[in-house]
């Protein structure tokens, strides 16, 4: 397979793959090409709502952190900040609703208590099409499923959320997860590293081959064929998620 | 020798079944009107080592009553055979 | 006075209870690790509610076989006081230390919601301070709550007092709208033959503080307290 197939494969258009070799002054590997597929996945860049995301605030005195790490901070006063950032996992629960919708509520669980923040709540934001086609109800079943199963099994209440069903979301449901966390506002630990001889620890619940190249997949269109990429919807394990989240906190918060 | 163990558990017949139940009503508005008493169970299967058949089911017999089911209202039966084959 | 509440992998709600004890009756508590083979000098064992080992292949079945169980085990057996709550009443099911079994909702669905049950067994000592059919508000988050006892059993329970708590309207009465998860003769709660080993599926620990919406879980904590203040003035004597 020459390098111009792989790219299309890769979910990267002929535009991008173009843009790509621009940047390096060169072809990439596979390995440099592999990875620019995910970061310039849709889901990891949202690059389709680039243009209307780039329309709302981002700095103000009470901002501690803003776009750029795995969720935003907002001093609350008192010396505590609230972390809080909304995910889409729309194609995955399109496909395999309930791990999709689990998965989801995971990744985001995730992206709070990294940054040293208690996560006290789940909210989210979901659109489907009418409920009167056995689609459409094997589709809602599986998303509140699959938020209700992860989010009330690590233990953290799903307290709020917003419902809309209109036809045009009938073969692409919207599914949105939150999650708020608190902590201390002089306590933030952020996703950088300085330094040589660091030892690079790599901590997370099992991956089996269902979660390669999940987010390549959110890029490309649905079809009857997207049926077949189950396998790249990962399946949820919420027990870990827990020990992963306490496990993460204890390393990171101190005694509060 | 390598045992294969195929253990079904599945709720007691005196005790109420509620998802048996949906699944039963599912089935039945997908048209499946001959359908009755539909129990939902689990299903384990494992591997186990040991010297001959009797062992090995004396050992999965253990494992059933003390793990994989829950005897208060819980059944089980399982299936031995060599593994490989 | 000291309290421990055992922290299994998958417990969440072993926060609420060390704060209940902590913070709102100041009394002495401790986190007792789930490896821990020994319970150390504590008066009173609570085990959590929470989703040990995920729920996986049933609510409890994993974690009871952990090896504070079996000192928690020889604790009940000399008399001493264990509280099972939600996730922990189904760990005591499990490990044979509570009669019966807790099972999937009959509706199939997570219910998290305030229910309101009734004190029918007042002489233990986690109820001793509450009087006999008082109605308490709790909340309740579940989706294997349902108990369910073989009928020689529940006629055993029945003889012996054993039902410590029943689902019931905000009058008392037992209707079936007031199960929340189609237990057993609205059973929320039971206790074991002697009396010390209480397990109930909804969550007085969540229910200690006016801003929680209902305070009326403090009496069992208060019953358990009074009790060993009781014992601790016998001994002195």
């Amino acid at each position: 397979m020459s390098d111009q197939d792989l790219h299309r494969t890769l979910g990267l258009t002929d535009h991008e793959y173009k843009l790509i070799t621009e940047q390096m002054g060169r072809e990439p590997n596979e390995v440099e090409l592999n990875m620019y597929s995910v970061m310039w996945s849709e889901h990891c860049s949202y690059k389709h709502s680039r243009s209307a995301l780039k329309l709302f605030p981002t700095t103000s005195p009470r901002v501690i952190q803003g776009p750029g790490e795995n969720a935003g901070v907002v001093d609350i006063g008192d010396g505590w900040a609230v972390v809080f950032k909304i995910e889409s996992h729309n194609h995955p629960s399109a496909i395999e609703p309930h791990q999709g919708a689990a998965t989801g509520v995971g990744g985001i669980l995730r992206d709070i208590y990294t940054m040293g923040a208690q996560p006290v709540a789940f909210l989210n934001s979901l659109r489907f099409g009418n409920l009167d086609t056995a689609r459409g109800r094997y589709l809602f079943d599986g998303v509140v499923g699959g938020i209700g199963g992860y989010g009330n099994c690590v233990g953290i209440p799903t307290v709020a959320g917003e419902i809309y069903f209109e036809p045009c979301y009938e073969g692409n449901p919207l599914v949105n997860a939150m999650c708020v966390g608190i902590m201390p506002a002089d306590q933030l630990v952020l996703g950088k590293a300085s330094g040589e001889g660091n030892l690079v620890v790599l901590v997370g619940a099992l991956t089996g081959r269902d979660g390669i190249h999940g987010v390549t997949f959110a890029s490309e269109e649905l079809s009857e064929e997207s049926e077949e990429k189950r396998p790249a919807v990962q399946v949820g394990d919420p027990f870990t998620g827990k020990l992963l989240m306490d496990a993460t906190l204890k390393q990171s918060a101190r005694s509060w | 020798m390598q045992w294969k163990a195929k253990v079904e558990v599945t709720l007691k017949k005196a005790v109420l079944d509620p998802q048996g139940a949906a699944v039963e009503k599912s089935l039945r508005a997908l048209g499946y009107d001959e359908v009755s008493e539909v129990r939902v169970g689990k299903y384990i299967e494992l591997n186990l080592e040991a010297n001959d058949r009797e062992e090995a089911a004396a050992r999965v017999e253990d494992m059933s009553r003390r793990l994989l089911s829950n005897p208060v209202i819980e059944d089980y039966s399982y299936v031995l055979q060599e593994a490989g084959l | 006075m000291k309290f421990g509440v055992i922290v299994f992998p998958g417990s969440n709600c072993d926060l609420d209870a060390y704060h209940l004890v902590r913070d709102v009756l100041k009394k002495e508590v401790e986190y007792i690790h789930y490896s821990e083979k020994s319970i150390g000098r504590q008066d009173v064992i609570i085990l959590p509610g929470g989703f040990t080992y995920g729920d996986y292949l049933r609510s409890g079945a994993i974690a009871r076989f952990s090896p504070v169980m079996n000192a928690i085990a020889e604790f009940a057996d000399k008399g001493g006081p264990v509280l099972g709550i939600c996730n922990g009443f189904q760990v005591l099911t499990e490990a044979g230390l509570l009669p019966g079994a807790l099972y999937r909702n009959h509706h199939l669905q997570f219910r998290c919601e305030q229910v309101f049950v009734r004190v029918d067994n007042n002489s233990l000592p986690f109820t001793l301070s509450a009087s006999l059919g008082k109605v308490l508000e709790m909340p309740v988050a579940h989706g294997d709550g349902s108990y369910y006892a073989p009928p020689e059993l529940l006629e055993e329970l029945k003889a012996n007092d054993q039902i410590v708590f029943r689902y019931t309207d905000q009058n008392g009465d037992v209707t079936p709208q007031a199960n929340p998860n189609g237990s057993l003769e609205n059973i929320a709660g039971v206790c074991n033959r002697v009396g010390n080993v209480v397990g109930l599926m909804p969550h007085p620990e969540r229910a200690g503080e006016k801003v929680l919406g209902s305070r009326h879980g403090l009496i069992i904590f208060k019953s358990i307290i009074s009790y060993l203040t009781g014992r601790e003035v016998v001994r002195n004597v």
